[in-house]
Parts: C-alpha cells; sequence; structure tokens
C-alpha cells in the first residue's frame, strides 16, 4: 500500500507509487474484479470517442460504434445537429441500426416495425385502443439519447454520466494537441474510408501504455527502423527548434502525451530524401502555408513534431508518419477488441495522400511491421502474468527522478496509473 | 427535373425542381417544408407526412395503396383528397402539380 505517499486522494491496493518507485500489480491485468470495477469507475464516467465530424459530413449521415460496452448510433438528423442513441429498440431490444454506416432519415426496426425520426422520435402511428392513450407522453418509445455528446476540434465524444464535467474540463490542457492535429490543414482533416479492426489476447491497458511507449522502439521494432533506413533514402529534415529533444507532457486528468522528432517523412511537412526533388518542393509549399497560417513556431510543431496522445482512458492519437486515431475495449481482462481509422488532411495530394497511407499500413495496424510486434509483446506479457504470485508487479519507475522526463522514459505511462488508480479508488462513492 | 409547388397552409408557397424518382415526401424535406414532419421516413407508419391532392390530379397520380389507405386513417384534417407524400413518386408527367400542406401533422 502506498500509505507513505503525500497524495491527496485515496489509492488502491494496485498502484503502488513511492519516492523513486512506481509499481502496478499484475492482478490489475487479470482480475475480472477489476475489469467490473473499471466498467463502473471509468468507461462509465469518462469522456470515450465516438468518432470524427468528417465521418458524418452531411445531415442524415449515421454511423454505429462500439463505445464503452455499447452499441450506440452516432448521427445527424435532418437539421444537421449531432446525436448519439443507444442502439436498442424501446419496444424489446433489437438493434435499431443494423449497418456499419449510411445516411437515413429515419430508423426502422426490424423486429416489428418500430419507425424513429432520426432525432429520436418514436414515428409509429397504432390503431385507437391498441395502446393507452398517453402511451409515449413519457418518451419511453423514443430512441434513448446518450446522457451527454460533445465535440472539440472535429473530435467526438460520449459520456454515460449526466453529471460528467463539460468535455472541455475534461480534456484539460490536452485540447491544444487536439488542435495542433486539426492545424494540420487549413481545409479541415478527415477519417480516410475503412476501419482496422483486429483484437489482442491482453488486457486493455497494456496498450495504453504501448501507445506511447518511446522506450520500446528500438528493441521491439528493429525490423521497421532497419527497413526505414533505406526506405527514408538518407537523412531526413528533423525538428529544427528542438535539438532532437523528445519530451512527455502531463496534460492534466489522465491524459498524456510524448512529442518529438523522428526520422520517418510526414506528408505535413517532413521531407525525406526518398520524395525526390519534386516531393521537397511540395512540402516546402505546404510548409509555407503552414507557417502563414500558424506562425513559424506552431507551423514547426505541425510540421516536425510527432506526438503520441493518449486521452484517458483509451483514445490514442498519434500523430507520426501519419496519423491513427485508436480506440480499443476489454471484451475480458487478458482479450481486447481494436478499432484504428487513418486521419488526413482534406484536399491532401494524391501523391502525398498515397505516400501517407502507405506510411501508415507499412507501420500501423495488424498487417504492418509495427503492430503485430507490439500485438506479440502484449501478449507475451499477458502470458507472463500466469507467474504473478510469484513475480506480481510490473515496474514503471523509469526517468521517475527526472524534472523534465523524455519520451522514453515512462511518466506519460504513471499519468495515466495515477488517474486510474484515482478512479479505481473513487468506485462506489457517489460521484 | 420537374417543378412541384407546395403551398403550406397559411399560403406560404415554395416552387420546387424535383429529381424524378424521388418522393414527394423527400422533395418537402429536401426544400424545408415546415408542414411536413414525415417522421417515419416513408415507413409507412406514421401519416406525417400527410398532404392534399387536388381532385384533377388525382387520375394522374393513381389510387392509394390499401397501406396507405390504412395509414390515412391516422392522418389529422383528412380529406376525400388526402394523401401520403412518401407514397408519391415524381414523374415526368407531374410537372405544375400543387401540393397543399395541412395545418398540423400531429
Amino acid at each position: 500500500m502506498a500509505t507513505a505517499l503525500a497524495k491527496d486522494v485515496a489509492s488502491t491496493q494496485w498502484v503502488d507509487e513511492k519516492p523513486g518507485s512506481f509499481r502496478v500489480s499484475r492482478s490489475a491485468f487479470t482480475d475480472p474484479d477489476v475489469l467490473a470495477r473499471e466498467r463502473d469507475a471509468i468507461f462509465d464516467h469518462c469522456w470515450l470517442y465516438i468518432g470524427h465530424e468528417s465521418e458524418l459530413g452531411k445531415p442524415n449521415d449515421f454511423v454505429r460504434r462500439d463505445v464503452g460496452g455499447r452499441d450506440l448510433i452516432f448521427n445527424r438528423d435532418r437539421k444537421g445537429e449531432y446525436r448519439a442513441f443507444f442502439n436498442t429498440c424501446p419496444h424489446r431490444g433489437a438493434s435499431v441500426v443494423r449497418d456499419a454506416a449510411g445516411s437515413a432519415i429515419s430508423f426502422k426496426c426490424f423486429y416489428h416495425g418500430w419507425s424513429f425520426n432520426n432525432n429520436g422520435t418514436f414515428a409509429t402511428r397504432f390503431a385507437e385502443g391498441t395502446y393507452a392513450d398517453d402511451f409515449n407522453s413519457d418518451g419511453c418509445a423514443n430512441l434513448k439519447p446518450v446522457p451527454k455528446l460533445a465535440g472539440f476540434a472535429g473530435f467526438w465524444f460520449v459520456n454515460f454520466d449526466p453529471s460528467a464535467v463539460s468535455l472541455e474540463d475534461y480534456l484539460g490542457d490536452a485540447k491544444d494537441f487536439l488542435l495542433v492535429v486539426a492545424d494540420h490543414s487549413a481545409n479541415g482533416m478527415e477519417i480516410v474510408d475503412g476501419v482496422q479492426e483486429y483484437s489482442v489476447k491482453s488486457n486493455w491497458k497494456l496498450l495504453v501504455e504501448n501507445s506511447f511507449d518511446g522506450y520500446h522502439a528500438a528493441e521491439t521494432h528493429s525490423t521497421y527502423m532497419e527497413y526505414l533506413v533505406d526506405a527514408i533514402g538518407g537523412p531526413a529534415d528533423l525538428f529544427p527548434a528542438r535539438g532532437n529533444v523528445s519530451r512527455a507532457y502531463d496534460l492534466g486528468n489522465g491524459h498524456a502525451v510524448i512529442e518529438g522528432p523522428a526520422p520517418w517523412g510526414r506528408p505535413v511537412a517532413q521531407w525525406i530524401p526518398a520524395w525526390g526533388e519534386k516531393g521537397r518542393e511540395d512540402i516546402a509549399a505546404i510548409y509555407a502555408e503552414l507557417v502563414e497560417r500558424l506562425g513559424e513556431e506552431r507551423a514547426n510543431r505541425v510540421a516536425y513534431g510527432n506526438r503520441n496522445l493518449v486521452i484517458f482512458p483509451n483514445l490514442v492519437i498519434n500523430d507520426i508518419m501519419a496519423i491513427t486515431v485508436r480506440t480499443f475495449y476489454p471484451e475480458s481482462p487478458d482479450f481486447m477488441k481494436v478499432n484504428s481509422w487513418a486521419l488526413a488532411p482534406r484536399g491532401e495530394s494524391r501523391v502525398f495522400r498515397k505516400r501517407r497511407l502507405d506510411s501508415f499500413l507499412e507501420f500501423l495496424g495488424p498487417g504492418g511491421f509495427a503492430t503485430p510486434d507490439d500485438v506479440e509483446a502484449l501478449e507475451s506479457c499477458q502470458r507472463g502474468y500466469r507467474n504473478q504470485a510469484a513475480v506480481g508487479w510490473n515496474d514503471i519507475s523509469r526517468g521517475i527522478l527526472k524534472e523534465n522526463p523524455a519520451a522514453d522514459d515512462e511518466s506519460q505511462m504513471r499519468t495515466f496509473w495515477r488517474e486510474w488508480d484515482r478512479r479505481m479508488a473513487g468506485a462506489g462513492e457517489s460521484a | 427535373m420537374v417543378e412541384i409547388r407546395f403551398i403550406e397552409h397559411e399560403g406560404h408557397e415554395t416552387t420546387c425542381d424535383v429529381d424524378v424518382g424521388l418522393n414527394l415526401m423527400e422533395a418537402a424535406l429536401n426544400n424545408g417544408i415546415d408542414g411536413i414532419v414525415a417522421d417515419c421516413g416513408g415507413a409507412l407508419s406514421c401519416a406525417t407526412c400527410h398532404v392534399y391532392v387536388d381532385k384533377n390530379w388525382q387520375e394522374l397520380l393513381g389510387e392509394p395503396s390499401e397501406e396507405e389507405e390504412e395509414m390515412l386513417e391516422f392522418a389529422i384534417d383528412r380529406l376525400a383528397e388526402s394523401r401520403l407524400s412518401c407514397q408519391i413518386v415524381v414523374s415526368e408527367a407531374m410537372a405544375g402539380l400543387a401540393i397543399r400542406v395541412p395545418e398540423r401533422q400531429q
């Protein structure tokens, strides 16, 4: 127990923080009771990502999403308002929306045919005497809206807790890092069609850690790093103002990011020799537009900064050789389902979109160079936890004595775990 | 494109160019005709896209189906000219059709 530590909140038995030491119990990755408590303390109270505004480009567009263990409809109604509903018929429970995405001015349950305006209003009339005269006067036959829905910088979130703090308060200092992503383009950003869906036989929190783990890259992804040396064709123009320093930042409320230079090409806007002289001119033009619109300092962050961002608890936005937007949810302590999308500047040229998506697929996702390495690492950790009776704790103390921790330290993970600990300790108390 | 006029209860008139093949409910929603609620979106379950079609056009439009007749039972202020606009598919022959929108749908 972390009884010696001066913390202003209660802690749990799973996180043990003392001066110079930070450890997490391996039971936090294996215990079904921990998962049950996470559903209550975390997924039922935190803002969870549901989609990007570009996925609902027009009124009446909808997508179907699994979020926090719920089956949800995220849509725009006929007036263009953004909405989120639980995807279950108020009558018997069947899924009202059965397609992954589409455009519809109304939804109709396939079971008994109950119909709904896409603003959620029940839309089926019955002959007089079929139901009581005041049927649905309490809205019991309307689609049930998710208690809270809000967007920031194009990213939309839901919250199942009606008394949750506002999205902007929740995001804290992470807001600026979402705005940096939005700043990539004067024309807005868009999710590229398609989604990577895969599963990992490990606890979901291992993927949180892995998603902004600057320490593992050289070791785990040596195949990709060796490939990259040839693929980039020589030294890139790196983050000029940062002196090649990568840093980790605590953004408040459990959100954290690592930011720094990387050797790969970035379609916005870091040139590599493999792109040739024409590519250098094109990148110079993209960079010039960034400077004009954003000023030089912010343009440099957009162009040369690589960011691995985790919005607590489980939204990953990695702005690296491409941009991935990733969420994942536990099905059991040792199994998670992952969804990843590619985000890109709207109106990007065909040649740079191709480079972006090639890089995305080379590094990210189940068919890439990196994700299979990561999946093996995560599943290996999970298997290792069978030995927890003998070896019961993970060490997360790297860089703990530094005032300015680096991206290959572990302070960003400690930020996550402290918030996890705080929320888990409060589970069961009144909100 | 076929020109269709929607005349709302208080007399406001909107002239719309409608693609052949759309139905009149879709045409009304696309053109912001507030008097058409169309909650069920054409599922033939709500009768809130109720309109009046003058008698001299009814022959061209044909008889309402049995299902439409059943649903028209729920239409408010039903008249002999009542139809559900979701059931009328626009054709070239409907150029100049005038549709009256009732005072309320629910």
